[in-house]
Order: structure tokens, then C-alpha cells, then sequence
């Protein structure tokens, strides 16, 4: 996993956060840090605009949320959308 | 009836984020009009615009809330937060369901729509931020400014473009009296200067290039400009009752409307707003000394309004002072009204009249006097401040000193 990309999540979703950013880490559940639903949404803009990417859409809120744990799951996420598109592509 | 006085306000403009600097720059004649650095406005016919300068949004808010406020409601924030420390007014337990909001705004988060359009139409990508629904809503600035101020009365947006804020004043001012509210937060806000809105502005062929002239001979049209007003009303009984300061009376309101063009200016609207305004302050048209006047600077409304003030003040008219404060502040459109009425308040505060700047020499069609280019002492016991809008929404709103004319009595 690039470093990188987990680092410019985790500067994005520092802005989001409603706990200490010396409390906050890649693996702190985003839930703890006080990230709802509506900041997720503003989060997955933030990161499609910084990396260029497009994340998939999941149809089921609650799901889409799910997979938004921490920041390092959604870095492993972004990294699997780039290789689909890769291949894709 | 209920008396309503006015207990502070606030302003940001193109004379200063402050209310100070508003007041001070507005009898000092400074004029906020200068070149456009919101954008890029070369490619348009229009260089120039009346914007608030300096404003840096992160001085008072995070990188998140600056996401989901949009600058219009920014400023309404901001200026409602200095009316409310100028009324000495704190949130806890002051700020409650006997206290509400009516904001005004002519377009709204215009700054978001264009940003999002050109996401859609121009750079092909097919979304947009998460929050722009909820930046563009025309009622956000009530909203924000009702959460930031612990606000629970009624509250909510209006809109008539230029009259809105004016609109938004009376409004408070009848949920006063009508026994709903004891503070109403009133006022407008406005924040346009983007290329979506000055290109359009510019195909009405309405704006100067070079500067607001109003009531002069050689005037080019309006300036476009931001910025908002918040003024905090009151009932007298509670104002008294906490010993709040009272800058003056908001004594009465006129409100009509044209059912004539929607563009075109009218006599007879105008007209019945200002007689309104002070029949129901229980005022004669002689004991007004002072009027703010919408004076955009158009070919059209000048001659218009001069027209309409001498139909309602007839031998009188000749002695008042006529100014119009748009020759500093630009247009602010859906503020302009209550950034226009603070300046009356401000009149009567300071017995001064505000000048009509940029006036270069008269137009025989205008022949008030428009304190032309230097601030007039003078001894002002009651003073209108006039909003016309697009559509034939006219606004008419009269102002007395707090305590030159009649003692406000308790009750």
C-alpha cells in the first residue's frame, strides 16, 4: 500500500474530526472521532478531488458507512479502486 | 401598540468588516468601490465592484464549517454577531423562543451555484460538494445566524431582491408587535460578486465602468457589492425592562408593490410606501429632516425617486437631505436594506447626514440636495430609508430619534 495515498486521507478526513488530532490516527474508528454520515459524504468528495479518483457508489447508506471504519480502511479502499480502474482503464 | 426601537446592529461592507469602520467611513464619504478580485474579470466589460475588503473567511471559521457556509451566510453571521454584542445581547437564556430571526437575501449562495455549475457545464465532472443544497438555500443565512445565536422564536429567509432586507426589517418589526417576539435579529445579506452574476448584471446594461454617481449628471449605473446588515429590534417595554441601550425607533413601515413592469421604476409605488411609512409613524411628511434613499445610480431610478419624494414631501421636499450611501457600499442588493438602514439609524445617532459621493454636477432632473460628496450636521428627528426592487417591491421604512421628538414612553 502507498504510503501516500493513506497519508493525504488521513490529512483530508483531520479537517472532519471532532476529537484532538493527537488522538486521531489511521486505524481510530472514524465513528469515535465523531465523522457522521454526511461528513463521510464531504470526506469521499475531498478524496475523489485530491486523488482523481471516482470511489463507487453503494446503494445501502449504512453499508456505504460501514466501509468507511478507519482511515486505513478507506485508504485500502481507494487503492482498490484504483487497480479496478486500472484494469478497467 | 407595541413600540419598536432599535437596541444594535452590525455591518460588513466594502467600508470595513466592522460596524465601526462603516459608520466612521460612511460620514467620512469613503467609497469601497474598486477593482474585482473576486475573479478573473477580464473577459467582461466590468472591472469594478464594491467588495468586502480583506475578508479572510478563516479568521472565524474552520476549514469544515467553511465547507458548509456559504459566504452569504458568513457575513450574516458575522454582522448579526456584532448586533447582538452591540445590543448587549448573550445566548444564555437572552436568546430564547421569545427571540427570532427574519433574514433577507436576493439570490442566496450564489458564490456555490456558480462554483458547482461550472464543475457540471464546464470541467465535465457530474457531481457536486455534498453541501451545495444546503450553502445555496436562500433561508441558510437565517438558519446559521438562529444556531450561532442560540435562537429557538420563529425564524426564516425573505426575498424581493433589493427590498429584501427592508422586507426582512418590517417583518421583525410586525412579529414585535404582534406579540410573537420580544428581539428580532432583521436584516440582509448578499454575496454575488462572482462571474455568473456580474456577467449577467452586465447584459441588463445596468452597471457603471467607472464609479456609482447617483443623482449626478454623468452616471454610468449601479456597482454591484457585498457584504450584510443584521439590526436588533426590540420592544421598547423589554428593551427598558433590561436596560438596553436604544438608538432610535423603527416608528413605521410602508410596503407596496407596482403590479406595473417588472424593471421599470414607478411613481406611484414608491409613493404610497413613503406616506405609508410615516402616517403610520404618526408622523407628519414635514418632521422628516433626513432620507436614505435607494439612489442606485441608474439613469432610470434617480429621476424617479426624486420625482416620487417630491410628490410626498411637496414644499418640503426642498428642505430635506437626500443621500444615497450605494456611492460607498455599491449595491448590496439583498442587504442593501439594512445596511441602508443602519446608515439611517446611524444619521440620527450622529445628527449627520451621509453623503451622496462621487457627484460630479447636477442633473436637472434631480434637483434634491444630495449632500453631494461631504457629510451634512444637521438636526435630524425623523429620517426614511427607501428600498426599491426589481419587480415593483417597495419598501419604505421611518426611523425616529430616540429621544429629539416625542419621549418614548413606557408601554
Amino acid at each position: 500500500m502507498s504510503s501516500s495515498v493513506q497519508d493525504q486521507i488521513y490529512a483530508i478526513v483531520l479537517k472532519y474530526i471532532e476529537i484532538a488530532p493527537e488522538d486521531f490516527h489511521v486505524d481510530t474508528p472514524l465513528v469515535e472521532a465523531g465523522i457522521d454520515s454526511l461528513a463521510t459524504a464531504e470526506i469521499i468528495f475531498d478524496i475523489e478531488e485530491a486523488l482523481q479518483i471516482e470511489i463507487p457508489d453503494v446503494e445501502d447508506i449504512e453499508e456505504r458507512f460501514a466501509s468507511f471504519r478507519t482511515v486505513a480502511d478507506v485508504a485500502r479502499m481507494v487503492e482498490n479502486a484504483r487497480k479496478t480502474a486500472e484494469v478497467a482503464g | 401598540m407595541t413600540r419598536v426601537v432599535v437596541t444594535g446592529y452590525g455591518a460588513l461592507s466594502a467600508l470595513g468588516q466592522d460596524v465601526e469602520s462603516y459608520a466612521q467611513n460612511l460620514l467620512a464619504g469613503g467609497c469601497g468601490i474598486g477593482p474585482i478580485t473576486a475573479f478573473d474579470s477580464s473577459p467582461l466589460r466590468t472591472q469594478i465592484a464594491a467588495e468586502v475588503p480583506g475578508y479572510n473567511p478563516s479568521a472565524h471559521f474552520s476549514q469544515r464549517d467553511q465547507s458548509q457556509i456559504d459566504r452569504f451566510s458568513q457575513f450574516a453571521i458575522l454582522a448579526s454577531r456584532q448586533a447582538a454584542v452591540h445590543a448587549g445581547l448573550s445566548n444564555d437564556g437572552q436568546m430564547t423562543e421569545r427571540a427570532c430571526v427574519v433574514y433577507g437575501t436576493g439570490v442566496g449562495g450564489q458564490i456555490t451555484q456558480d462554483q458547482n455549475y461550472k464543475r457540471l457545464y464546464a470541467d465535465g465532472k457530474y457531481n457536486t460538494h455534498p453541501f451545495t443544497v444546503a450553502k445555496l438555500m436562500p433561508s441558510a443565512a437565517a438558519s446559521h445566524i438562529g444556531m450561532d445565536l442560540g435562537i429557538t422564536g420563529p425564524s426564516y429567509g425573505v426575498t424581493s431582491a433589493c427590498s429584501s432586507a427592508a422586507h426582512a426589517i418590517a417583518n421583525g418589526w410586525m412579529l414585535i408587535r404582534s406579540g410573537l417576539a420580544d428581539v428580532a435579529l432583521v436584516g440582509g445579506s448578499e454575496a454575488l460578486i462572482s462571474l455568473g452574476a456580474v456577467a449577467a448584471w452586465e447584459s441588463m446594461r445596468v452597471l457603471a465602468l467607472d464609479t456609482c454617481r447617483p443623482f449626478s449628471a454623468k452616471r454610468g449605473g449601479l456597482v454591484l457589492g457585498e457584504g450584510a446588515g443584521t439590526l436588533v429590534l426590540e420592544s421598547l417595554e423589554h428593551a427598558q425592562a433590561r436596560g438596553a441601550p436604544i438608538l432610535a425607533e423603527l416608528a413605521g413601515v410602508g410596503m407596496t408593490s407596482d403590479a406595473g413592469n417588472l424593471i421599470r421604476p414607478s411613481l406611484h409605488g414608491p409613493v404610497r410606501a413613503m406616506q405609508q411609512a410615516i402616517a403610520g409613524s404618526g408622523l407628519q411628511a414635514a418632521d422628516v429632516a433626513y432620507v436614505n434613499a435607494h439612489g442606485t445610480g441608474t439613469l432610470q431610478n434617480d429621476p424617479v425617486e426624486t420625482q416620487a419624494i417630491h410628490e410626498v414631501f411637496g414644499e418640503h421636499a426642498a428642505r430635506l437631505v437626500v443621500s444615497s450611501s450605494k456611492s460607498m457600499i455599491g449595491h448590496t442588493l439583498g442587504a442593501a436594506g439594512a445596511l441602508e438602514a443602519i446608515a439611517t439609524v446611524v444619521a440620527l445617532q450622529s445628527q449627520t447626514a451621509p453623503p451622496t459621493m462621487n457627484y460630479l454636477a447636477a442633473d436637472p432632473k434631480c434637483d434634491l440636495d444630495y449632500a453631494p460628496n461631504a457629510a451634512r450636521p444637521m438636526q435630524i428627528g425623523a429620517a426614511l430609508s427607501n428600498s426599491f426592487a426589481f419587480g415593483g417591491l417597495n419598501v419604505a421604512l421611518c426611523f425616529r430619534h430616540a429621544d429629539l421628538m416625542t419621549p418614548l414612553q413606557k408601554g
